[in-house]
């Protein structure tokens, strides 16, 4: 399958959806971006590699993001506990990620004169996860967030390894390891739920 | 049969089987413990052939097991690191349900033992970077309380360490790259950069540091030794593998520089921390950091002829540093149980309930201190004497940073054995945790007197690294 002309357009996804991660506060949403944004990851990692090798990071993306979300519905209220972020808040938010877009976008060109094996697509669209992911991490200090801050940074980081690195062992455990993000995220959602006896 | 099946998938395997039982915290602690002690007892007595004898079967053994065509090996040369590792397990699994560890460390503990073999066993190398962020992943329940808020020092803990992995990963990618030229004066500062960067987030260096301290603090004192000692030992192996690998790397003037004044920054700012600390799971924490400090100036030391006799004592340190830790923690542990919190002001005068486990955590304290007649003391002292040839100004920081962690220990000692004078002393600890702490203590002592002992058993280590090696 030639992904070559959905390239862009999957730049501009993972783009809005890391975007929307960052001013999302309903969960529900925020795990459907995450899913979006696996998707965006799946057409820039195949401009290296074969479909059915690249359809793993979308699988294992979205294992991740069902992990979360059943952990958030498992929890006392449905896990409504996010507070609505204030105007000023996103406002924030928005201006941040607009300048960090404008860095990954400036960062793009000199990323393939470093590494010549990445198109410049998977530049754009893995700088622009690394960065948006970096910064919502350095915003929260929740279980949940910090979850999909790590999962936006390494499937950012996964688009560029991808053109350098085609290893199944690496591939497996580099799934294993978003897996095992959800999961760790999931038991820090609940854990302040389980009895002290666990 | 091969190698990597007993000492990683039959550990890991294990660890699934104890997770399902983990309500039976007893029976779980004992069959871990009995299993680490047996795989270490192994991994001494089985010779390296490519066929096993038992009784009357003669059974082929592989040292190497392959995995989607890549290999995980566990040769002869590996045999003291798992020797090392097994045994750490065993030691601070036995004491888990005294030390309160929740019903979690035990199972997750031996997974993450088992990952980071498979870590030691991955060919090529690099992958044990994903390996150690799995384990690092296997460790977060065990460092968190049921029932309670997730602190930040295990989000930071959890986001640090992965944060370093892709930069291992790039890194390992651009060194192949600087093999073919080396003359590339770019590539080769973004090597630097990157792998600085992936070591720094994942070995806690000055910035990267704060998630140490935090966690010491929220976690189970003990649980959180164990992580301690075991991941930082295993990023060390990985970092050495680079040196190892990439000739260019050993041979870059000021690396070996770099990596001294990494590990002077780390004990000097750890030291002066300890001296005004006011909480001991803290502490604890920064006599870590400086346990990482020295293991930098070690391998910044470790170069042409005294290559051998460093990468010794960088080895030969995992013996009275893993005690020390296991002493202090376990004394951390059994205390917290009867306090509020560990903050000195909360700890007054413990020492009169609970004098054992707060002698040995003195003890503990001073051995890593590097005072005289303990433990760690012949090979700070070695340390220091190569150091102070090498830079003598480094040597006054390092000791200083030294003097910073011994001024910890006197204002931890005054908090325990302060308050009020009406309370009489006696001795309210278990039996069982008296036996562990006198075992301990008596190492600690007969590890200080008797160097030799422990340094023999590392003597051989540093013959994996055969490229460092002149």
């Amino acid at each position: 399958m030639n992904f070559e002309t959905l390239a862009l357009p999957a730049v501009m996804v993972v783009y809005l959806a890391a975007v929307l991660l960052l001013i999302s506060s309903d969960w529900r949403l925020s795990i459907a971006v995450l899913a979006l944004q696996y998707a965006g990851i799946v057409i820039l990692v195949g401009l290296s590699w074969p479909l059915e090798k690249a359809v793993v990071k979308m699988v294992a993306g979205w294992m991740a993001g069902a992990v979360l979300g059943l952990a958030l519905i498992s929890l006392p209220g449905g896990g409504r506990a996010e507070n609505r972020l204030p105007f000023s808040s996103i406002l924030f938010r928005l201006l941040g990620a607009s300048l960090v877009g404008f860095v990954a976008y400036s960062w793009g060109p000199r990323i393939i004169a470093w590494m010549p094996e990445v198109a410049l697509e998977q530049a754009y669209g893995g700088m622009v996860l690394i960065a948006l992911g970096l910064f919502h991490l350095g915003l929260t200090a929740h279980p949940l967030r910090v979850s999909l801050g790590l999962l936006t940074v390494l499937g950012g980081f996964e688009t560029l390894y991808a053109a350098l690195e085609s290893s199944a062992l690496v591939t497996g455990l580099l799934a294993g390891v978003s897996l095992g993000l959800a999961l760790v995220g999931a038991y820090l959602l609940t854990v302040p739920t389980l009895e002290e006896t666990e | 049969m091969n190698a990597p099946f007993v000492w990683i998938l039959f550990p890991g395997l294990l660890s699934v089987g104890l997770y399902i039982l983990r309500k039976r915290e007893r029976l779980v602690a004992i069959l871990a413990t009995s299993t680490a002690l047996c795989l270490a007892g192994l991994a001494w007595w089985i010779p390296v052939r490519e066929q096993m004898a038992i009784g009357a079967w003669i059974l082929p053994f592989s040292d190497t097991l392959s995995v989607f065509g890549r290999h995980f090996t566990l040769g002869a040369i590996d045999r003291p690191a798992l020797i090392m590792l097994y045994l750490t397990a065993a030691l601070w699994f036995g004491a888990a349900p005294p030390a309160r560890t929740g019903k979690l460390f035990v199972p997750l503990g031996l997974g993450m033992v088992a990952l980071l073999t498979a870590a030691l066993a991955v060919e090529p190398f690099l992958y044990s970077a994903l390996l150690i962020e799995m384990a690092v992943l296997v460790s977060i329940p065990f460092l968190t309380l049921p029932g309670r808020q997730v602190g930040r020092g295990v989000l930071r803990y959890l986001t640090f360490q992965t944060l370093g992995t892709p930069f291992i990963l790039f890194t390992g990618w651009m060194l192949t790259g600087v093999g073919t030229a080396p003359e590339d004066q770019g590539l080769v500062l973004r090597v630097m950069v990157t792998m600085g960067l992936g070591f720094a987030f994942l070995l806690a260096v000055f910035p990267f540091h704060s998630w140490i301290p935090m966690l010491a603090q929220e976690a189970n004192p003990y649980s959180a030794s164990f992580v301690f000692l075991l991941l930082p030992g295993s990023i060390m192996l990985l970092g050495l593998g680079f040196l190892n690998n990439f000739a260019w790397l050993r041979t870059l003037p000021g690396a070996y520089l770099l990596l001294r004044s990494a590990g002077v920054l780390m004990v000097v700012t750890a030291g002066l921390w300890a001296a005004f600390q006011r909480h001991l799971g803290r502490m604890l924490a920064y006599a870590l950091i400086m346990e990482i400090g020295f293991s930098f100036i070690t391998i910044g030391l470790a170069q042409g002829t005294q290559t051998g006799t460093f990468l010794g004592i960088f080895f030969a340190a995992v013996v009275p540093r893993g005690l020390a830790l296991g002493v202090w923690a376990l004394a951390l542990s059994a205390l917290r149980s009867q306090t509020a919190d560990l903050s000195i002001a909360q700890v007054q005068g413990i020492a009169r309930r609970y004098p054992i486990a707060a002698g040995s955590l003195i003890f503990a304290h001073f051995s890593l201190a590097g005072l005289p007649l303990l433990a760690s003391f012949p090979l700070r002292l070695a340390l220091l004497d190569g150091l102070v040839l090498a830079s003598p100004s480094s040597a006054f920081w390092v000791l200083a940073g030294m003097v910073g962690l011994l001024i910890g220990g006197f204002r931890s000692l005054v908090g325990l054995v302060g308050g009020a004078d009406e309370v009489k002393w006696q001795v309210t600890e278990s039996w069982f945790l008296i036996g562990y702490f006198i075992v301990g203590v008596l190492g600690l002592l007969i590890l200080g007197l008797f160097p030799q002992w422990f340094l023999s058993l590392s003597a051989s280590i540093p013959s994996a690294f055969e490229q460092l090696l002149p």
